[in-house]
Order: structure tokens, then sequence, then C-alpha cells
């Protein structure tokens, strides 16, 4: 994935990250940054940079908290991860992928929690996490044989 | 399909720039105050299409409150038609003409009922409406009907309006015949819609059923007018012979709001 087509998802999520805030959906509905960034992690076969990760997240951060840090530590997290591992996302085992999504949901969530209040965040951080790991089940499941063939 | 493998310098040199990069962003933003600047940009950014769409609702809402209007308009006017319509089917069911100008003896003035004591109506004594009228002087009593039914009397003129008393008021009292000759005179009985009079003669023709109309002998009512039906007869107690006739007027004043009303000079 191209820097800027990642800017531009990032902005088009920002968009409807608005949207949802706006129309109280935001709690009942999966993370959109995080799940960008997982369609990104198992669509794309190249990252990009971390620093790319970071201002992506800082981006995401003026535009929604009153300082700079839920966002732009977990994508830091996300980039490193994703550039600093041996194997691919999509190369993991399932239960992994699934753990590894509720460890960041939750951290991402406790950050935002640190920021607004953990009773702003305190449904939301379940229902984003169990929503994220459904979506992420499903996509694996729709998804696994195609990238058992390229990998 | 392999990931490009770091070496252990690159990665550190990449976390300390990473960790340099996310400080100097941080910096950044506290320093020009972004975060603030950001957010109102984005809710700016937004408020443009949502006034857009605000304002197209409201114009959506006008015109389907003006159609509600129109629509509420049309049926206001129907069920004026509907209300005069039925008054017409009543008089004929009642063998009278359904016209103001057949009492051709007074001198009518259109009004229209614009109050109703509904408090007294229901609960007391003073069965009175108030109607609006182009007449200034009233100062003697005038009839007052509804197409060929009988109303009541004006009674006195509070403000602009005219206080009618109606026939089922207790006060009031009206002279009536049935088509067969029966002739009484009937008092209001503080019901609603209901007048009375008494029959102590065993000859007198009537039953339940009956439509009663104005003898005109009272001075005041037109000869003529429809008062209203025979609901009920009662048998009173003590030696001599004595009926009351209960009767059931046709003029209902719940449902003559800002209804014409004819006020006859």
């Amino acid at each position: 994935m191209s820097n800027l087509n990642f800017f531009i998802t990032t902005f088009i999520c920002i968009c409807l990250n608005y949207f949802l805030l706006s129309t109280n959906l935001w709690f009942f509905f999966p993370d959109v940054f995080l799940l960008n960034v997982l369609f990104l992690a198992s669509t794309y076969t190249t990252y990009p940079k971390v620093y790319f990760f970071i201002l992506n997240g800082f981006f995401i951060d003026i535009f929604f908290h009153e300082i700079v840090g839920p966002y732009t530590i977990t994508y830091f997290i996300i980039g490193i991860f994703l550039t600093f591992s041996l194997v691919r996302w999509v190369q993991r085992s399932l239960l992994i992928q699934f753990a590894l999504i509720a460890v960041i949901s939750l951290l991402l969530n406790a950050l935002i929690g640190a920021l607004e209040g953990f009773a702003f965040v305190q449904n939301r951080a379940a229902m984003s996490t169990i929503l994220l790991g459904i979506i992420w089940v499903l996509i694996f499941l729709y998804q696994r044989d195609k990238w058992l063939k390229n990998i | 399909m392999q990931v490009k493998k770091l070496s252990l310098r690159d990665k550190i040199e990449t976390l300390i720039f990473s960790i340099i990069l996310i400080c100097s962003l941080s910096y950044l933003a506290y320093f020009s105050d972004l975060n603030k600047k950001s957010k109102r940009f984005l809710e700016m950014l937004f408020s443009f299409p949502s006034e857009l769409i605000n304002a197209a609702l409201e114009n959506v809402r006008e015109f389907e409150n003006k159609k509600i209007f129109e629509l509420e308009d049309r049926i206001i006017l129907l069920e004026s038609d509907i209300y005069e319509k039925n008054l017409e089917i009543l008089a004929l069911e009642n063998k009278r003409n359904f016209s103001i100008n057949n009492i051709t003896r007074f001198n009518n003035v259109q009004a229209y009922m614009s109050g109703f004591d509904q408090t007294n109506y229901t609960c007391c004594r003073k069965h009175r409406i108030y109607v609006s009228t182009d007449i200034d002087n009233m100062d003697t009593p005038r009839a007052v009907s509804q197409g060929s039914f009988i109303v009541g009397r004006t009674s006195s003129t509070i403000f602009n309006e005219v206080e009618v008393r109606l026939v089922s008021d207790p006060e009031e009292f009206i002279s009536i015949k049935n088509s067969l000759g029966f002739f009484c005179i009937a008092r209001g009985t503080a019901m609603a819609q209901e007048i009375s009079c008494d029959n102590e003669s065993k000859t007198s023709k009537y039953a339940v059923g009956d439509t009663f109309f104005t003898t005109g002998f009272d001075g005041i009512y037109p000869e003529g007018q429809i008062v209203g039906r025979l609901i009920k007869v009662t048998e009173n107690d003590g030696p001599n012979f004595k009926q009351s006739l209960y009767i059931r007027l046709f003029f209902n004043p719940y449902n003559s709001m800002n209804k014409q009303l004819v006020i006859h000079e």
C-alpha cells in the first residue's frame, strides 16, 4: 500500500469516525481505524514504514483528542509489530491474530479511557474488541484459502 | 512471500527515530494548539453538509406543513359541508325545508357561534353560547336558530359577542307543538339538549318519536322551527293524570362551534 493511499484511507476513516461519534454509534461500532489497519495488514503485501503509521496516528489524535497519544502510540506499536515481524500478519494462526487484535483494541481503549475517563469507554472497550474479533474471524475464514495459495 | 528482515541496528534506529518523531509531533501539537484547531476544522468541514441537509430538510418540512395546512383547511371545509348537509337531511326527515328564507316575517341576520360555556353546560343550570354578529343593538330578546332548528334566545351583549340562552336552559320557556295538534309550553331541564313539558289531558295525541315545532305563540320564536324529538314520556305520581314529555333538541352546541346561525329580528 502506498503512503498516500494510507493517508487517504485514514482520512476517510476520520470522517466515518466523526459521523459515528456525532450519532453516538461510536460506542456500538468496532474501531474504524483498527479495522482499517486490519484490512491493510490482510490485503497488501508491503506495509508503510513505522513513521507513516505514527503520522497517521498523530492525524487521528489531533482530530479526536485533546493531546497526542492514544492512536499515535497504538499505531506506533502496530507499525513496529508489522515491520519488525519475521512472518506476515496473515501467516499467523487465528488464535494469535485474535489475541493480538484483542490486546491492541484493549490498549487503545485504555489509552482513550485514560484521556476521556474510563466510564467513557467502559462498554465500548469490550464491544469494540469483540466486534473486531468477529470481523477478523469472518475475513480470515473467507480469505484463508486464497492466502495459503499465495504464501 | 517473506517479510524483509531488518537488522538489529535498523530496528534500534527505527525505534529511536520513531520515539523522537512522536515526541516532536506531541510538542508541535501542544505548542501550536493543533488539536483544538483540527477539531474545529473537522466540525466546520462537517457543518457545511449538515447545514445543507438541515436546510433541505427544513424545506421539505415546510412543504409538508403547507400541504398539511391545506389539507386541514380542506377537511374543515368538508366537515362544515357535511354538517350542513346533515342538518338538511335532518330537516327533510322532519318534513321541513332547510331554508332560512321561509321565515318571511322576520329579518334574519347571519351570525356565527363564537363561544360556548361548556363548563356550565355540563355541570350547572346555565346553558349559554356566544355568537358573533354585526348587530350592535341587542336590547330586545331575539330568537336564534340554526337553519330550521331552534337554538335559543339572545339575552345580552358581552364585549362584541351576543350571549344566547339555549332552549335547554331551565330559565327558558318555549311554546311547542307536534304535527298531531298537541301544544305545550316546554322548559329547559338543565340537561344537555333536553327540554320537557307537562300534559294533563288524556285526549292529547303524541308518541315517542314525534317531532316538535315552535308555535310562534311566545312572540319570540318564529313559527314552524324544528325544536326536537320526543324521546321519553313519564307518568307523574298523584291523584290527577299528568305526564311529563322529554324532548331531545336537535341543536348540539358541541358540533356547532364556528357554524352559521341566524338571528331573527
